[in-house]
């Protein structure tokens, strides 16, 4: 007890115990406001998994492996290649895929493993002489099947010269038209004719005619995979509407239409067993053993991820 | 006279009793206050850590979903063992595609849940909060202790 008088020690304990008592108190308020400040620092963090450096690791093997694959279908000038061939000269480019990417992202403390785990045979289909009518390579029919017994196709494009299209015929019957038929009799068909410029019409089985905006320039390019006319979207142009295979992909009237065309369809066989392609590249329209899609298996891991899977790139193939 | 002499003791008892009273009401007005930042603190905490494992498991259903033949992989979610002090639990309800996460920390009597909408199913499970590892190897994706 204090005393009332004189000198003592023991004065002003309430303002002592009340002092640290305030103490406490400031020092778990301390601890709540870091609590806080971490709170904070937690939410303004973005995605730390890097969920997003998988989808671009597989982006990148989808382009680059992509491109081989184009490339090496495309480059033909040493004959026709056995697909062991193909397939080991898209291994190998894979292979440098592989290093480059690795590299990369080796740089952002991951690591990424990727190698071809299939092939899917193919063949690629073209015609390069621009000056060329769409008949077959004899020349002697303008009606003829160009790929029997396909279940897919892919990068099928055509770039039609706007001087040599007639307009004196109708669409879908006398003009040229690209047919795609399954043995049920399903079709979907494509005409192409001048009228006010490059005109596509599309008749998709369903009785209505579907057409793409005409293209003005002289040389007009028509992705049927892709559904653009000169690169601009046509939503009438829908690949996807067409029959599931196996179907034939057939030309009507191919007199009535120049220009060149490419396609690469799943059938290993038109090869061997086409009677109107050639099967040199040095006649047009030629067939060429190709590799119709791979599959890539890939692997990603970085220090919060691991992550293993596999693409199937068939470069220019319609969705769904 | 009894009375003499008195105001110098009730002089002192009024000062002592007022100072007692200040300090007492200062100390609980502290009190309450430091408890009530604490809740607020820990339930934000708690909504944060909701919203990070959310999100690590939206980015496990992505990686899950751009798989092409067999695909397995994990995502290690580094979440904090503790929040301002106290241990919290995290409770992963599913009910088909709609998931909840119930985070409730042994600080404070009180539920926080996160909504989370996904496409791979995501088994049920409760664990205390620390780093998870989430893992799919095809099937559901399962969250267990890193």
């Amino acid at each position: 007890m204090a005393h009332l008088t004189g000198e003592s020690t023991e004065r002003a304990q309430i303002l002592i115990v009340s002092a640290f008592a305030l103490g406490v108190l400031f020092v778990a308020l301390a601890v709540i406001l870091n609590a806080a400040i971490f709170t904070e620092n937690l939410a303004s963090r973005g995605e730390t998994t890097g969920g997003e450096r998988v989808v671009d690791f597989r982006g990148a093997i989808e382009r680059a492996v992509g491109a081989i694959l184009t490339a090496e279908n495309g480059n033909v000038t040493d004959g026709s290649p056995s697909y062991e061939t193909l397939g080991d000269r898209i291994e190998t480019g894979t292979a440098t895929v592989r290093q480059f990417l690795g590299r990369q992202h080796a740089r952002a403390g991951a690591t990424g493993d990727l190698s071809v785990h299939s092939q899917e045979n193919g063949s690629l289909i073209r015609q390069t002489d621009s000056g060329r009518n769409f008949t077959n390579a004899s020349g002697a029919r303008a009606d003829w099947t160009v790929a029997g017994d396909v279940t897919r196709t892919r990068a099928f494009a055509l770039t039609v010269n706007r001087s040599q299209l007639p307009s004196a015929c109708t669409r879908l019957t006398d003009c040229f038209v690209l047919a795609v038929t399954d043995s049920g009799g399903n079709t979907w068909r494509v005409s192409i004719n001048e009228s006010n410029g490059v005109a596509v019409s599309v008749d998709n089985g369903t009785g209505s005619i579907g057409t793409c905006e005409p293209a003005q320039s002289d040389h007009v390019g028509v992705n049927i995979t892709a559904g653009t006319v000169n690169g601009t979207a046509c939503s009438a142009l829908n690949f996807t509407e067409a029959p599931d295979g196996p179907y034939d992909i057939a030309y009507r009237n191919g007199d009535r239409i120049n220009g060149t065309y490419s396609l690469t369809v799943d059938n290993t066989s038109v090869s061997t067993t086409a009677a109107h392609l050639s099967s040199s590249t040095d006649t047009d329209p030629s067939v060429t053993p190709a590799i119709y899609a791979v599959t890539v298996g890939y692997d990603y891991q970085t220090s919060t991820l691991n992550y293993s899977s596999s693409v199937r790139i068939a470069p220019g193939e319609t969705d769904g | 006279m009894d009375d003499r002499a008195v105001s110098t003791a009730l002089n002192y008892a009024l000062t002592l009793g007022i100072a007692t009273i200040l300090v007492i009401g200062l100390l609980t007005a502290g009190g309450n206050f430091v408890r009530d930042q604490r809740d607020d603190v820990v339930v934000s905490e708690l909504e944060v850590i909701g919203e990070r494992l959310a999100g690590d498991l939206a980015t496990t259903d992505r990686l899950a979903q751009i798989r092409h033949g067999s695909t397995s992989g994990a995502v290690r979610s580094e979440l904090p063992r503790r929040v301002a002090g106290a241990s919290y639990d995290i409770q992963i309800r599913t009910s088909e595609r709609n998931v909840t996460l119930a985070l409730t920390s042994n600080a404070i009597d009180r539920t926080v849940t996160t909504p989370l909408s996904n496409t791979t199913a995501i088994a049920p499970t409760n664990v205390t909060g620390q780093p998870l590892t989430i893992a799919f190897d095809g099937g559901q994706i399962e969250v267990s202790h890193a």
